[in-house]
């Protein structure tokens, strides 16, 4: 036992007195703050709803906005695919007539006459066939066949269509044609060609002297058939800040090219279209005035 | 003012001189918070004042030079608490360069409401010069706090320190080692 003396005794209560009211001050200031923490957090949770509400709304008004953009890309596909058939049966009813017209007897000015009116006839029904595919392609509605098809036949044909038509206008044609490893596919010839058709056409449209390539390499990848096709001219050549667009619906390179060399700006997308249908890939390298270069790959199953 | 500066003020009282030193000065300055604090309290300024020159009274010892000493044992009691600030750094100058821009900055964080003192810092190689501004004057608490980062990372440095005509206090700091 510790003796102590009044002012011990008083000294110590006074102590006590003090630690227990800062230990009051302690609890009080420690509930405030858990109230403030709990008050913060209730905050936070109405914040995050509300937060969660707007993402919702705005979802859902873009997947409408989507939606209505998806529909009226559709019925714009419908309405073009429409109208390119209702047009082509009286278009081939003008054909007939024409073929018909040019076996009856006709004095030389007649049968210009006639003849105009066929190519005039067969263009507009090619340009259709074209509006046609692209509306399907761009809905996803075009089937492709998959036929046994032999590459060396399809790149001859190719040649053999082009050549007379590239040289007779004094260029050279190059035929490059490497498909030993194998050329015996799984595929869609008459789509196939059409692609080939359109690169060599513009090839041969917008190149007025030098040559034009057109190659074919074929290698077996994990059990597929690899053809890397190049179609390359030294042509006119196309400018780089046009090469993004060049593969899109009724982009030409210029407004002015199509008064100059004709066409609609159908064919390159039709091509893209159609390769990327077919699992595969096209590039382009040009260069103005030194030509262009496109570049497909294309994967097959082996025949 | 933060609870801590006082409990860590008492603390020291008590350990330098004695318990019933600490009870003396409190009831000494008759305080408006009854000398009851806790160290994450916030009580006025002035408490710290009159603790202070209580405390001069009662030893004779002149009040800057206590709040010099405080501010040492202040340092060595921050640098316990919070290693994480001092870790890596191995210069006093680098230190004190860090204060305003990095643990102002985190204290500001824990605390918005703390009112803290600027020090406005420019080195040049061993020199730094520290403009101390605050509205509590407590120039002598912050060259304690000085003082014993200089300790603590065992640096001789020389310092200068005067007033400026603005009110606040310049200290010019050259490292000699």
């Amino acid at each position: 036992m510790i003796d102590l003396t009044d002012d011990q005794i008083s000294r110590l209560e006074r102590r006590l007195a003090r630690e227990r009211s800062a230990r009051e001050q302690a609890e009080r200031l420690l509930e405030q703050k858990s109230r403030e923490l709990y008050l913060a957090n209730q905050n936070l949770l109405l914040v995050k709803d509300d937060l969660e509400r707007q993402v919702e709304l705005r979802t859902a008004e873009l997947q409408s906005l989507l939606g209505s953009t998806t529909n009226m890309a559709r019925a714009r596909g419908d309405f073009l695919a429409t109208m390119s058939h209702e047009i082509r049966t009286p278009l081939n009813g003008l054909l007939g007539l024409s073929e018909l017209l040019s076996l009856t007897t006709l004095d030389d000015e007649q049968s210009q006459y006639v003849k105009a009116l066929r190519i005039s006839a067969t263009s507009l029904r090619q340009l259709l066939d074209n509006v046609l595919d692209i509306s399907k392609l761009e809905a996803d509605r075009l089937e492709l066949e998959s036929r046994d098809m032999d590459l060396a036949e399809e790149f001859e044909y190719a040649a053999l269509t082009y050549r007379p038509l590239i040289e007779g206008r004094g260029l050279r044609f190059l035929f490059d044609l490497d498909i030993k490893a194998a050329h015996m596919v799984k595929g869609d010839s008459l789509r196939l060609r059409q692609i080939l058709s359109n690169l060599l056409s513009n090839a041969n449209k917008f190149t007025s002297r030098g040559e034009i390539a057109l190659a074919c390499r074929t290698s077996l990848v994990e059990g597929r058939v690899e053809a890397l096709i190049t179609v390359r001219d030294t042509g006119i050549g196309i400018p780089t800040d046009k090469l993004d667009t060049l593969f899109q619906s009724f982009a030409q390179a210029e407004a002015s090219t199509s008064r100059r060399y004709g066409g609609t700006g159908l064919g390159l997308a039709i091509c893209r279209n159609l390769v990327e249908a077919m699992q595969g890939s096209i590039r382009v390298d040009s260069k103005p005035g030194e030509g262009t270069t496109f570049e497909l790959r294309l994967h097959f199953t082996p025949a | 003012m933060k609870g801590m500066v006082f409990t860590e003020f008492l603390g020291m009282v008590a350990d330098r001189f004695s318990e019933n030193m600490v009870d003396d000065i409190i009831e000494d300055s008759d305080l408006p918070s009854g000398g009851a604090y806790t160290s994450v309290g916030l009580y006025d300024h002035s408490e710290i004042v009159k603790l202070v020159e209580s405390l001069s009274h009662r030893t004779g010892a002149p009040a800057p030079d206590l709040v010099k000493a405080f501010g040492h044992h202040l340092f060595g009691r921050l640098q316990t608490m919070h290693p994480e600030f001092v870790c890596g750094i191995d210069d006093a100058l680098d230190f004190l360069e860090s204060v305003d821009k990095v643990i102002h900055v985190e204290v500001m964080k824990l605390y918005p409401d703390a009112m803290l003192p600027r020090f406005e810092t420019s080195r040049e190689g061993n020199r730094l010069q520290m403009i101390y501004r605050s509205p509590r004057g407590m120039e002598d608490l912050a060259q304690g706090l000085i003082e014993g980062c200089m300790e603590h990372f065992s640096q001789v440095v020389r310092m200068e320190r005067h007033k400026r005509p603005d009110g606040s206090t310049e200290f010019n700091l050259e490292r000699l080692q």
